[in-house]
């Protein structure tokens, strides 16, 4: 540990020095999203070494690795115990992950990455060592900093472990397919959230929705009944899903000359938002993958409209706007709580002044 | 703004280095200006209509607020706020007052703000799945709102009968069935409310994340410190159509903390497992028998709930997992009766300790499941040393214990043996890789033990967190976050009192 904290503060001291950013990388997994492109500005701080898993209870549901360390291995880990990470983080360093805060198609049924988390320790900007949280499931000492820090993007500094909740893995899982449009896949998620049925994932494109069964053997065959959908082959559905999971499909890495890619974050059962071309919908429709031209910026107020927000994917910053008034206040003031000089870059927001 | 911001942060840092902020408050002006922007009905300062509000569910800490303001809408609300804002007078928030830290502890000079009023259930949706509710709407109240479209909210606290959401959120309250379903952070979209300064925020999006940093899981248990919530958006989850709730009896606790293990290993989570010790079984069969066996060392509950196969599946894994491991009494409730009555002693352990002794501290450490043991032998012990006795109740699933410790309050000295012996017991969890609270939160109460747990530097983070939405502290002082001097003076004091039995552990 000490090794990576006098790393941390020397690279602190030369960016100080030389007037330049300091940005966090794990595996450089990110590096094809326009807002991981490093700046000539900057003093890039790599967690890539420090890697390894400090603690495993599978009895306690809890993992408790270092930064660095690959999420696959985690997961064969977890594995050979039966237990899996339900939220299904992206594929690269567990710190990236976490820093990112995205989770994969799970989070529809086992909630997100940042619900997850039970624990971090983290380099600040201002070079302190700080631990938050810890490593059972049942804590309220403090404010839940670790949680805060989940999808901050090294902003509020480098992640340097983090202790995850872990689940057993259902014995049985079954992917079934539908011919249906976006509307008609919308409708159908909202008549199957109030429904007690072992659903763990929804995904639609292209026409085509696909619906993942979790949990017991009985459990999934009866709710493929109560379903619906033709099943699909079981190396496929995986194959899809891991698409999905690390966003490495076409949707999402073969954008258009002169379009741009839109993620936005909507309430559930909002209807279709009837704006340029729908790609993908994941999790029963709250999250939705829109192709709009290049430059048009009316995406903003459309997703405010039905009580969600934008993120631009592709393109030109900035990728995520800041919330106005009192909220955007306190997360300036935030910010500086650990990074006082300003010195931390990362994340979709831009610069700020 | 980023560098006054960081100017004032440095110079409040060190003011909190220093010592506990005092505010001077002009009580008489304060008096009047809430009485000349208030309705009477909402405001009430005279003794006797105060006194209710002196503790939370902690009666051992008291204070008597300057007034206690009861608006009906969030516009009363925001303009206690403003007066507050105005005057330079600390504002604590209250829902039902049944917090068990202190959390709602009066400020003297201060004025205690309380939602209770503000109970409306505004909408449960049941195609979208969310209950939107005002901050004093009662936790039961959301599940008995949603019961009628087969929906249910499912932290639980043993309190739900009473406690509130606004309560819930800002202590992330848990519940028997969190093992399996989560606590609060894990059932909360959106919350909204005032800065104390009475500026509005919205924190968290019911599209189920938030841009920007994670604001809504800090909001969440952050004790009243951060925000005055008064609407708040929750998740609601399908009812399991089928539940199946179990009964061991155990000859040791040990025996009984192993089959929690297997069970978990074994790929289960059961939506509640929670153990008695033999004493708080005596104690709850006195005040309400309920038939759990008196003469066990441990009685355990553990309920399995989902789809019927799902818990045609599981039931005879986890009858077979309690008999191999050691249980020599299991009862499997033969309906939805008999299974409230297995739930309603675990639920009435805290008043049967009422009944069993004058007064009862219920502390709230957890620990790593692992050494349930080791922490019920180093609590027998102290159970000798500090002259009182301990009943041992836990969420086994999560290793969250709460010891309950009689004493009489009435006798010279034993309040603070007691409270001292609950600050051993969270130390130790500390010493075994746990926290000192896990649901109750720390609040006045666990105030020493956050000098423990968090170092100084951690501290002084908590602190700028919490100047972040309220720079002079006014909301909800002199909770959780310890001052230097604080700390400093306890670590002296654990010295000298020969208490500090762990000094050559690493902390972390
Ligand atoms: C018998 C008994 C059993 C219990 N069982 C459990 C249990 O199983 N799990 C559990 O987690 N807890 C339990 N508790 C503790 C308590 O019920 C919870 O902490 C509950 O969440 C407190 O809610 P309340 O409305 O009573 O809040 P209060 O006690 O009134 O306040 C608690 C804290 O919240 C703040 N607050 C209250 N309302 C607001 C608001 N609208 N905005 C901002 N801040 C606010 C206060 O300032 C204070 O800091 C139990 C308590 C009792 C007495």
């Amino acid at each position: 540990m000490e090794e990576v904290v006098s790393r941390w503060r020397e690279s602190l001291a030369e960016a100080r020095a030389r007037g330049k950013m300091v940005r966090v990388v794990g595996k450089d997994s990110k590096g094809w999203l326009p807002w991981c492109r490093r700046g000539a500005d900057e003093v890039v701080f790599s967690m890539q070494d420090w890697q390894g898993v400090v603690r495993y209870e599978p009895s306690e549901l809890f993992v408790t690795v270092r930064a660095g360390t690959d999420v696959a291995e985690v997961e064969e880990m977890l594995a050979e115990r039966g237990q899996w990470l339900g939220f299904e983080p992206p594929p690269g360093s567990v710190g990236g992950a976490t820093a990112s805060g995205w989770s994969g198609p799970g989070a529809w049924r086992y909630g997100s990455l940042r619900g997850a988390v039970l624990g971090v320790r983290l380099l600040d900007g201002a070079g302190r060592l700080l631990r938050f949280g810890g490593e059972v499931i049942k804590n309220v000492a403090g404010f839940d900093v670790a949680r805060l820090v989940v999808g901050s993007w090294g902003r509020l500094g480098a992640i340097v472990e983090v202790t995850w909740r872990v689940w057993p893995k259902p014995a049985a899982v079954r992917t079934l397919c539908f011919e249906m449009g976006e509307g008609e896949a919308l409708a159908f998620a909202d008549r199957l959230r109030p429904r007690a049925l072992p659903l763990s994932a929804f995904f639609w494109s292209n026409g085509r929705l696909w619906l993942r069964l979790a949990g017991g053997e009985r459990a999934v065959a009866h709710g493929r009944e109560e379903v619906g959908g033709e099943e699909v082959e079981e190396e496929m559905a995986a194959a899809l899903w891991r698409q999905v999971r690390a966003l490495d499909g076409e949707p999402w890495r073969a954008v258009p000359e002169g379009m741009a890619l839109w993620r936005l974050a909507v309430p559930p059962g909002t209807p279709p938002l009837g704006m340029g071309k729908i790609l993908a919908c994941e999790r029963g429709g709250t999250v939705r993958w829109v192709l709009v031209p290049a430059g048009e910026e009316g995406v903003w107020k459309r997703a405010e409209e039905v009580g969600g927000w934008a993120w631009r994917w592709t393109g030109e910053g900035p990728w995520q706007q800041r919330r106005q008034g009192a909220v955007g206040e306190i997360e300036e003031r935030l910010q500086a709580v650990f990074d006082p000089e300003g010195r931390l870059s990362g994340g979709p927001w831009g610069r700020e002044e | 703004m980023g560098r006054d911001w960081e100017a004032m942060l440095s110079a409040r840092v060190r003011a909190w280095e220093e010592g506990e902020r005092l505010f001077r408050v002009e009580r008489e002006e304060t008096l009047a200006q809430l009485r000349a922007t208030l309705p009477r009905e909402v405001l009430r300062w005279q003794p006797e209509e105060v006194a209710v509000y002196e503790c939370d569910g902690l009666p051992a800490l008291r204070e008597r607020p300057l007034a206690v303001a009861l608006p009906r809408d969030t516009a009363e609300v925001q303009e206690v706020l403003r007066v507050c804002a105005r005057l330079g007078v600390p504002v604590v928030a209250r829902g039902a007052g049944t917090g068990l830290s202190g959390g709602a502890l009066p400020c003297r000079d201060g004025v205690v703000l309380s939602l209770a009023r503000l109970n409306r259930v505004l909408e449960v949706d049941p195609v979208r799945c969310w209950a939107r509710v005002e901050a004093g709407v009662r936790n039961l109240a959301i599940s008995e709102a949603a019961a009628t479209f087969g929906l249910f909210y499912a932290p639980d606290p043993s309190s739900q009968v009473a406690c509130t959401i606004g309560g819930n959120v800002a202590e992330n309250a848990g519940g028997v069935h969190c093992l399996k379903y989560g606590v609060t952070v894990h059932h909360v979209l959106e919350v909204r409310g005032f800065t104390v300064d009475g500026e509005e925020v919205v924190l968290g999006s019911t599209a189920e994340e938030e841009p920007g940093f994670g604001l809504l899981p800090l909001v969440v248990g952050s004790e009243g410190m951060l925000a005055v919530v008064t609407e708040v958006t929750v998740r609601l989850l399908p009812t399991p159509p089928a539940v199946e709730c179990v009964l061991a009896a155990f000859d040791s606790v040990r025996a009984a903390g192993e089959a929690v293990a297997a069970i978990i290993a074994a790929g289960i989570v059961p939506a509640g497992l929670e153990m008695m010790d033999r004493g708080s079984v005596a104690a709850v069969e006195t005040f309400m028998p309920v038939g759990y066996p008196k003469d066990a060392a441990a009685v355990l509950l553990c309920e399995v709930d989902g789809r019927p196969e799902e818990v045609e599946e599981e039931l005879p894994q986890v009858l077979d997992l309690l008999h191999t491991h050691g249980a020599r009494e299991v009862r499997v409730a033969r309906n939805a009766q008999e299974r409230a009555q297995f739930w309603a002693g675990r639920k009435a352990a805290f008043p049967a300790a009422g009944r069993v002794s004058p007064d009862y501290y219920c502390v709230d450490g957890t620990i790593p499941r692992r050494a349930l043991g080791e922490m019920l032998e180093a609590i027998a012990e102290m159970e000798q040393r500090y002259g009182l006795r301990c009943l041992n109740v836990f969420h086994a699933g999560d290793g969250n214990l709460h010891p309950l410790i009689l004493f009489d309050g009435s006798r010279e000295g034993e309040w603070e043996r007691a409270e001292a012996f609950g600050a051993e017991i969270l130390e130790r969890s500390v010493a075994l890789g746990g926290t000192i609270t896990g649901e109750h939160g720390v609040g006045a109460e666990k105030i020493n033990q956050m000098c423990v747990q968090f170092s100084r530097e951690e501290r002084a983070v908590f602190f700028g967190v919490r100047a972040a939405f309220d720079r002079d502290g006014r909301l909800n002082p002199g909770k959780m976050i310890p001052s230097l001097p604080r700390c400093v003076e306890y670590g002296r004091m654990r010295v000298r009192g020969g208490a500090l039995p762990f000094a050559n552990l690493p902390r972390f």
